[in-house]
């Protein structure tokens, strides 16, 4: 591992000694790039980003523009196939290609809304179990009992034949259903981290807890929340997407690669690229967000597992 | 003779501990009684066996655990009427492991910084200076000041615990086994620092350790502790050279000498460290002690102080 190391800084001790080290970054950019997890599940990830930044350019048509003429046109690589919808069209005659890629914007506005939604209750609940213990412990290990034992799909399901299925409903009851393995991992890792000593050592200094909490322990906590949201955008997506497959989640005519699936069923044994293309679109992005989830959480280990 | 820094009476820290399922908690006295006094500028050395209760004396002189009963008073007023800020103020710990003690997501300048930005002091535009000043002062290169504790030794990261429990001037620097978890070469380094440090800020040490040697070289006086009580205590000329308690005697004896050939010591202790949940009646200390006999096991020893030397035991060694 040293054999290619750079040398970043040649500390003097103040004691006669001169010990050389790579810097935390040094280290980590290494192991990234052994990492082929990582770097794959980040490219997945890092296109899906660009193509949804960059949907107008990319999607060759309106997503929305129907044109019956044109019902079910197969991809490309079909003999029936035409350059002009690359990869065909569905039966009301919109371009296929255009709905995979203004998908990504959906996929990933709801997967990062509903993360920050869950990490954000995840987090603060976990922080203060892990931190006060005792009757807080109590009661927020009680809520992540009593929310998992209820199945997210279900209750989402509830909610949405309650209130009516749109983005926001979907957004909002999914984040307030999944924070429970947040709060669970982020309880773990604040235990740890609160009987450190630097932890004792800021409360010697007079800090009052609230700063504890957030600029000794937060910011320990890192690492681990990187990982816990990157798998819970995976999981978010995969969840919005069984939703709007049943119906119950985004409402049509949005382009969300679940609804997609969903509308293609039908048309299933004549037109199985209908779903397909969305469901490959699906298992990449939610492939690279935990392959990406998952590095990371190799990368920033102190041990190093590669 | 002015107040004591420190003075604590009757200290009492008892726990709750579940003794096992369904068998309901019991208390666990992990510090029992115990008064002592600090005077400004000296060096009070603590010492005893793992599990004695020295920690939780000085988690509760820092006001980092509660008193369940007596009182300490910092100053002449007692503790639980004043602010934490304040006892933060004027009195600073340095823990045992430095790779624990010092936030890993911090670089030394605010690490160094964080007492005085908790306790808001003024003057944010020269701490540079007093950053600088201090650094130099515990022997740190100032050019480690943007570095992560990661990148420094053992040694180097002691002192910036010493750095930071100095920043503020406090009066009081409470050493929880300073130098247990760092390299015997680096062990001598640090303890000539406090003692230089004692001499050129006035300050006030009470030194935790189980290392007899390093509280005989720095220690003014000593104060052995047993099962979440004092023992012995005495200054520290007079504690080795008459020790009184038959459990000084077998810790002095229990220190290793650098001649392999003379073995292990014979201590007479046995092996076992009572249970601190269900400690033995009478004096604590009778199953381990050669001079036990029949009144050990029923009362239990109150201390006896002659000579400026507390001794608590039946049958101590007369002073000499």
């Amino acid at each position: 591992m040293a054999t290619s190391a750079p040398i970043s800084k040649i500390l003097d001790a103040g004691l006669g000694e001169t010990v050389i080290f790579p810097s935390p970054g040094q280290v980590i950019r290494r192991r990234m790039r052994r990492h082929k997890g990582l770097i794959i599940g980040g490219i997945a990830v890092l296109l899906t980003f660009l193509v949804a930044v960059f949907a107008p350019v990319l999607a060759p048509h309106d997503p929305y523009a129907q044109d019956l003429s044109k019902r079910l046109i197969p991809p490309f690589w079909h003999e029936k196939g035409t350059w002009d919808h690359p990869l065909g069209t569905d039966n009301l005659g919109r371009d296929y290609l255009s709905r995979v890629v203004y998908g990504c914007r959906i996929s990933l506005i709801i997967g990062f809304s509903i993360m920050l939604i869950a990490v954000t209750i995840g987090t603060t609940m976990g922080i203060l179990a892990g931190y006060f213990g005792g009757t807080v412990d109590m009661v927020v290990s009680f809520l992540v009992t009593v929310r998992l034992a209820l199945p997210a799909v279900l209750v989402a399901l509830a909610v949405v034949v309650l209130i009516g299925g749109s983005m926001t409903v979907v957004i909002v009851a999914l984040g307030f259903l999944i924070w429970a393995r947040a709060a669970v991992v982020i309880r773990a890792s604040t235990q740890q981290i609160r009987s450190q000593d630097y932890v004792a050592a800021a409360q010697a200094a007079g800090c009052s807890t609230i700063r504890i909490l957030l600029t000794e322990i937060l910011p320990n906590l890192a690492d681990n929340l990187v990982v816990v949201a990157t798998l819970e955008i995976g999981r978010a997506i995969l969840l919005e997407a069984a939703l709007s497959f049943l119906g119950m989640g985004v409402q049509p005519p949005t382009p969300s690669w679940g609804l997609m699936i969903s509308e293609g069923k039908e048309f299933m044994l004549f037109f199985p690229y209908l779903i397909t293309i969305p469901g490959t679109a699906l298992f990449i992005l939610v492939l690279g967000m935990n392959l990406l989830g998952d590095g990371i959480r190799d990368v920033t280990a102190p041990e190093g597992r590669t | 003779m002015d107040e004591p820094i420190i003075r604590t009476v009757d200290v009492r820290k008892t726990y709750r501990v579940s003794a096992g399922t369904f068998k309901g908690k019991r208390s666990l006295h992990a510090v029992n009684g115990v008064s002592i006094s600090v005077k400004r500028g000296s060096v009070l050395g603590l010492v005893g066996e793992s599990g004695c209760g020295k920690s939780t004396m000085a988690k509760m002189i820092l006001r980092l655990e509660d008193i369940t009963g007596g009182e300490i008073y910092m100053n002449g007023k007692p503790v639980s009427s004043v602010s934490r800020k304040h006892i933060a103020r004027n009195i600073q710990p340095i823990f045992q492991d430095p790779y624990s003690s010092l936030n890993p997501r911090k670089n030394i300048y605010s690490i160094i910084t964080l007492p005085l930005r908790a306790l808001k002091v003024d003057g944010a535009s020269d701490r540079h200076k007093q950053v600088d000043e201090i650094m130099g002062v515990v022997g740190l290169a100032p050019r480690l000041k943007y570095n992560y504790p990661n990148q420094l030794s053992g040694g180097q990261r002691q002192r910036v615990a010493v750095a930071r429990a100095l920043i503020m001037h406090p009066d009081l620097v409470l050493c929880d086994e300073p130098t247990s978890a760092l390299d015997v070469s680096v062990q001598s380094q640090i303890l000539n620092l406090l003692i230089d440090l004692r001499k050129e800020f006035g300050l006030t040490y009470i030194l935790i350790s189980h290392n007899l040697a390093v509280v005989q070289h720095m220690a003014s006086r000593v104060a052995v502790m047993y099962l979440g009580r004092i023992v012995e205590e005495a200054d520290t000329q007079a504690l080795f050279r008459n020790p009184r308690h038959p459990y000084t005697q077998a810790l002095l004896t229990s220190v290793l000498t650098p001649n392999p050939h003379l073995g292990l010591p014979e201590t007479h202790l046995g092996i076992t460290y009572p249970n601190p949940i269900d400690p033995p009646p009478g004096c604590t200390f009778h199953p381990r002690c050669p001079k036990a006999d029949q009144r050990c096991s029923r009362e239990a020893p109150q201390p006896v102080v002659e000579k400026d030397h507390l001794v608590e035991c039946f049958h101590p060694e007369p002073v000499s």
